[in-house]
């Protein structure tokens, strides 16, 4: 199992809040179109997503283009879970290191 | 441009950009994944652009534009690495190439007449194309191996008076035109025939050439044993030696080292052997045309310009070559040339003779006889080889029509137009490659045949100029 770097844990956290769409991905993680879209590539290549289609009848109702979604796959789920609580160790790092403001 | 058809009509311009874009950079997806690709981005733009109401920021259609492209690029990369996700490229770039190689020769096998047909066809278009540019090569492209060939000029005179438009100089004409021009750095004075050499177990006949020392700076070459023929044997009163050509000293002397010193006779006349030449000099009949028309030579001989020897004016049996100065062009050197044979009419001729001199570039003199027979040689040979490529062209055609069962197949279980496209250009190089390879087999023993062909005419010559042979004197 490769590691999961910091935009592949944000990227899995937001799959998990059910942002299951690329578009929706970034904007809930700041993260670039570049950033996601590989990402949730190699997500599907592992194993750690799976993908699907919106209905045409939803889509075209709509009138616009059908959208592909992704979705966690429990293998994502403990991916996901490994990666939080690695990135929450790497944050208490800074718990006695004052209040995070800039010094005036 | 997207996959809903009531969709087009008032989407924004950035958005149909965008389509166009990614539509351009789906040519690096793989072909397997590449509808699906497209059908995505097609949604994630249209969302991302299209139905936001406020309007597309600048920022967000090149963050889009961006990620497309790097989307593609990271698809690619994953098929690379991963032959078994998308399509077996990567490596499977080296295992489809031979796959197809083995099915190339799988089905080339199966058809042998179809293959044995264009491989001879080929070879029969490559073989003779290759051994006559050989010869054309040898004889008109690179047909002079010296130093400055091409400021190399051989000269001849005539008398349009007796209808005699090529001749021979004798040595006192030569002293005039090398003392009356100042166009050419060297002129060499030499004359060749046929002798016949004793004294060395059976008699031997051989071609020679007689030369001043400046034969030598003019057309380069190097001793392989001793020295060859330096200034000190123009003189008159020197003892007269003799070089002996590579072959003549393998074949007469058994290549003996010390054969440098040794004498031998050669029409009665004493010569000592200062040296050999190196094989790869070239002396024959082409470069040199003897007035006895000596085909091969195997000796090169001193020749004294003694006073007697400088004022014959009668023997005209001598070539002259030149070496213009750099920069000198063949029409200058002509123009120096008309003005000598003005001095010498003048002096010597009896009027009315038309007596001229003509100085020819040596390559012109060597190969201007057979220029236009070996050019129409390497047209009819060039247009064979087309019409050996058209046929098999032909051929490669009604055979693909004949196979288009087999490729429909193909294509049905998933090959794609790159695939196929591959597949017969595989075939298709294998037959090239065949067809070259005996192409070169007959261009070897053609030119084999060849060469054997100009050696029993340069025999023949030698015959000739033995039976004819007089001694200059």
């Amino acid at each position: 199992m490769q590691r999961i770097t910091y935009p592949a844990a944000c990227v899995l956290q937001a799959l998990s809040k059910g942002r299951g769409y690329g578009f929706d991905i970034m904007e809930h993680t700041g993260l670039p179109s570049g950033t996601v879209y590989p990402l949730l590539r190699r997500f599907e290549r592992s194993g750690l997503v799976r993908s699907g289609w919106e209905t045409p009848e939803e889509a075209f109702g709509n009138r616009r283009p059908q959208r592909r979604n992704y979705q966690l796959t429990d293998k994502g789920r403990e991916a996901l879970a490994r990666a939080a609580e690695r990135y929450r160790q790497h944050l208490e790092i800074f718990d006695d290191a004052g209040p995070r403001t800039r010094p005036a | 441009m997207a996959n809903h058809p009531e969709m087009g009509t008032s989407l924004p311009l950035v958005y149909h950009l965008l389509n166009v874009w990614m539509r351009v950079v789906t040519w690096l997806v793989p072909g397997v994944v590449q509808g699906r690709w497209r059908a995505e981005w097609d949604g994630e733009l249209w969302y991302g652009v299209a139905a936001n109401p406020q309007g597309t920021r600048v920022g967000t259609a090149v963050a889009l534009a961006v990620g497309v492209l790097r989307d593609a690029i990271a698809l690619r990369r994953l098929e690379l690495s991963d032959g078994r996700r998308v399509r077996r490229r990567g490596d499977g770039i080296v295992r489809s190439f031979l796959s197809d190689v083995r099915h190339s020769l799988r089905t080339l096998r199966k058809a042998p007449g179809f293959t044995a047909i264009i491989v001879f066809t080929l070879s029969l278009g490559i073989g003779s194309t290759t051994a006559i540019f050989t010869v054309v090569n040898a004889l008109m492209l690179n047909p002079l191996p010296f130093p400055d060939a091409d400021r190399l000029v051989v000269l001849w005179q005539g008398r349009t008076g007796m209808e005699i438009e090529k001749d021979w100089f004798s040595p006192a004409q030569f002293v005039d035109i090398r003392d009356r021009n100042d166009v050419f750095e060297d002129v060499t004075l030499s004359v060749g025939g046929g002798v016949t050499m004793t004294g060395r177990g059976l008699p031997r006949e051989l071609g020679y050439i007689r030369v001043t020392s400046s034969f030598f700076d003019m057309f380069g070459g190097t001793p392989t044993l001793g020295r060859l023929v330096d200034d000190g044997d123009d003189q008159g009163g020197a003892g007269m030696v003799a070089v002996l050509t590579h072959g003549l000293w393998q074949s007469a002397f058994g290549g003996e080292p010390d054969v440098v010193g040794q004498t031998i006779t050669i029409a009665g006349s004493d010569f000592e052997i200062v040296g050999v030449l190196e094989p790869e000099f070239l002396l024959d009949d082409e470069i040199f045309p003897t007035v006895s028309a000596v085909g091969h030579i195997d000796l090169v001989l001193s020749m004294a310009m003694s006073e007697a020897r400088m004022g014959n004016r009668g023997g005209e049996n001598y070539n002259i070559f030149g070496k213009l100065e750099p920069g000198v062009t063949i029409e200058q050197a002509q123009a120096e040339m008309d003005g000598v044979a003005q001095y010498l009419t003048e002096t010597y001729e009896d009027p009315g003779t038309g007596f001229f001199i003509q100085a020819v570039p040596l390559l012109d003199e060597v190969v201007g006889s057979v220029r236009q027979g070996l050019v129409v040689l390497l047209a009819s040979v060039g247009v064979l080889l087309l019409i050996a490529c058209g046929n098999v062209a032909n051929l490669l055609l009604s055979r693909a029509n004949a196979r288009q069962r087999e490729l429909g197949v193909r294509a049905a279980v998933g090959a794609g137009r790159g695939r196929l496209v591959r597949q017969l250009l595989t075939e298709s190089t294998i037959l090239a490659l065949l067809g070259g390879g005996v192409g070169v087999g007959l261009a070897v023993a053609g030119v084999a045949l060849l060469r054997r062909v100009q050696r029993s005419c340069s025999a023949c010559c030698r015959r000739f100029a033995c039976r004819a042979s007089t001694w200059p004197t």
